[in-house]
C-alpha cells in the first residue's frame, strides 16, 4: 500500500488532470475519486501542492465558492493548456505502461524457462 | 462545521509558516480554505490532521511553501508602520524623563537593533509555526525573544544616555509633544493590530518611569530600578495572558 502510493506521487500530476477533465471539481472530491479508482495515498494532503503547480503553470483555472461545510472551496477546471498536457501525459503513460508490462512478461518467460531447464 | 482544535491548529501554523515565508496572501487564503473544506469532510469520518501531512506537518508545510508565488512587497507595507512603532518605543522613555536627545549611537543603533529584533521575531513566529510547538514551549521561547529584544533596546539607551554628546536636545515642551506622539502611535496601533497587548506593553514599559521621575532618585537608578519594575510587570502581564488563553482553551474542550 505504501508503495503503490509512492509510485502514484510521480504521476499523481496527470491522474488529477483526468480526473479535472471530467468536469469542475474539487480538493476532497478529487481524492475520493481517485480512491473509486483505487488509487490512494498515505499522505491526502500530497494533492495541494500539485495543484498549486498546476494552476502556476497555467492547466487548470480556479474559482472561490461557498460550501455546505462553511468555509470557501476552491474549484478546479481545465484549461486549453490542461487539456494539452493531459493528452501529452495519456501519450507518455502509455509508452511507459507497455514498455514495463512487456519488461515484466519477458521477465517472466525468461523465469519460466529457467525453471523448464 | 466546525474543526476540532487540532485541525484548527494546523492550519493556523500553516497559514503563519507560508506568511513567514512571505508568500502572496490570496494563495494564502486559498491554499488555507482548501485545507480547512478537506479537515471539515474526513473529520466526520474519523480522519485527521494525520490524513494531510502523513505525519510530518514540518515536511507538509514546506511542499506547499515550495510551490507558492513569493510576494515580499506585501511584506513592505508594514515596514512604515513598524518603524514608527520602534521609533516610539525607543523615544519615549527619554522624552518621558525630559531628556530626548538625538546623538549618534542611537541613529545607528537603534536602525541595528530594530532589524535584529525583526530577525528574532520572524525566527521565532516561523519555528513555532513549522514545529507546532505547544502552548508551554511557545511561551518560553517568546519569553526569551522578548526578553533578548528589550535588553538590545536598553543598551542602546543606556549606552547613549552616558557615553557620547548629543547632536540635537529636545526643550521640555517639546519632550512633552514627543510624548504625546508616541502615545498616539501606541493606541493607534493596537487599534490597527487588534491587540489590547501593544497598549498594554508600552503602559507597563513607560509607567513605572512616569512613576520614578516625580522621585528623588538620582538618574541612572531612575532608569535601572523603573527597567526591572517593568520587566517584572510585563512577565506577569505575559503569565496572565496565558493563563487566560488556557481557561479559553478548557472552556473551548467541554463545549466540542
Amino acid at each position: 500500500m505504501a508503495s503503490s502510493s509512492q509510485m502514484l506521487k510521480g504521476v499523481l500530476e496527470g491522474c488529477l488532470l483526468a480526473v479535472i477533465s471530467k468536469g469542475e471539481t474539487y480538493g476532497y472530491e478529487m481524492i475520493e475519486r481517485l480512491g473509486t479508482f483505487g488509487l490512494t495515498m498515505v499522505s491526502e494532503g500530497s494533492i495541494y501542492p500539485v495543484l498549486l503547480r498546476m494552476q502556476k503553470e497555467g492547466f487548470v483555472s480556479t474559482a472561490m465558492r461557498p460550501s455546505p461545510n462553511g468555509p470557501k472551496r476552491k474549484y478546479y477546471w481545465l484549461t486549453p493548456e490542461g487539456r494539452a498536457e493531459l493528452e501529452g501525459f495519456k501519450a507518455r503513460w502509455k509508452e511507459l505502461s507497455t514498455g514495463v508490462d512487456l519488461l515484466l512478461e519477458r521477465e517472466g518467460e525468461h523465469h519460466e524457462a529457467i525453471k523448464e531447464k | 462545521m466546525k474543526l476540532s482544535k487540532r485541525s484548527d491548529e494546523f492550519v493556523k501554523n500553516v497559514r503563519m509558516y507560508l506568511f513567514t515565508s512571505g508568500k502572496n496572501e490570496q494563495e494564502i487564503v486559498e491554499v488555507t480554505g482548501e485545507l480547512e473544506d478537506h479537515l471539515a469532510e474526513p473529520e466526520s469520518r474519523g480522519k485527521s490532521v494525520e490524513s494531510i501531512t502523513a505525519g510530518s506537518p514540518a515536511e507538509y508545510m514546506e511542499s506547499l511553501e515550495k510551490e507558492m508565488t513569493n510576494d515580499y512587497a506585501a511584506w513592505l507595507k508594514y515596514v512604515p508602520f513598524i518603524g514608527l512603532f520602534i521609533v516610539a518605543y525607543s523615544v519615549m522613555g527619554s522624552a518621558i524623563n525630559g531628556a530626548f536627545e538625538v546623538n549618534i549611537i542611537q541613529l545607528i543603533g537603534v536602525p541595528v537593533v530594530a532589524i535584529v529584533s525583526l530577525i528574532i521575531y520572524w525566527a521565532l513566529f516561523r519555528n513555532m509555526a513549522k514545529k507546532e510547538w505547544t502552548g508551554k514551549k511557545s511561551f518560553f521561547a517568546s519569553f526569551f525573544a522578548v526578553t533578548s529584544v528589550m535588553l538590545l533596546f536598553f543598551v542602546v539607551a543606556l549606552s547613549s544616555m552616558f557615553f557620547i554628546e548629543p547632536l540635537y536636545v529636545a526643550s521640555p515642551k517639546m519632550n512633552i509633544v514627543i510624548a504625546i506622539i508616541c502615545a498616539l502611535i501606541f493606541v493607534l496601533g493596537a487599534i490597527w493590530l487588534k491587540q489590547w497587548i501593544a497598549i498594554v506593553i508600552p503602559i507597563l514599559l513607560f509607567g513605572p518611569q512616569i512613576a520614578f521621575s516625580f522621585t528623588s532618585f538620582n538618574d541612572e537608578w531612575k532608569i535601572i530600578v523603573s527597567w526591572i519594575i517593568s520587566m517584572v510587570l510585563i512577565y506577569v502581564m505575559f503569565a496572565v495572558h496565558l493563563l487566560i488563553l488556557k481557561k479559553k482553551e478548557s472552556k473551548f474542550a467541554q463545549r466540542s
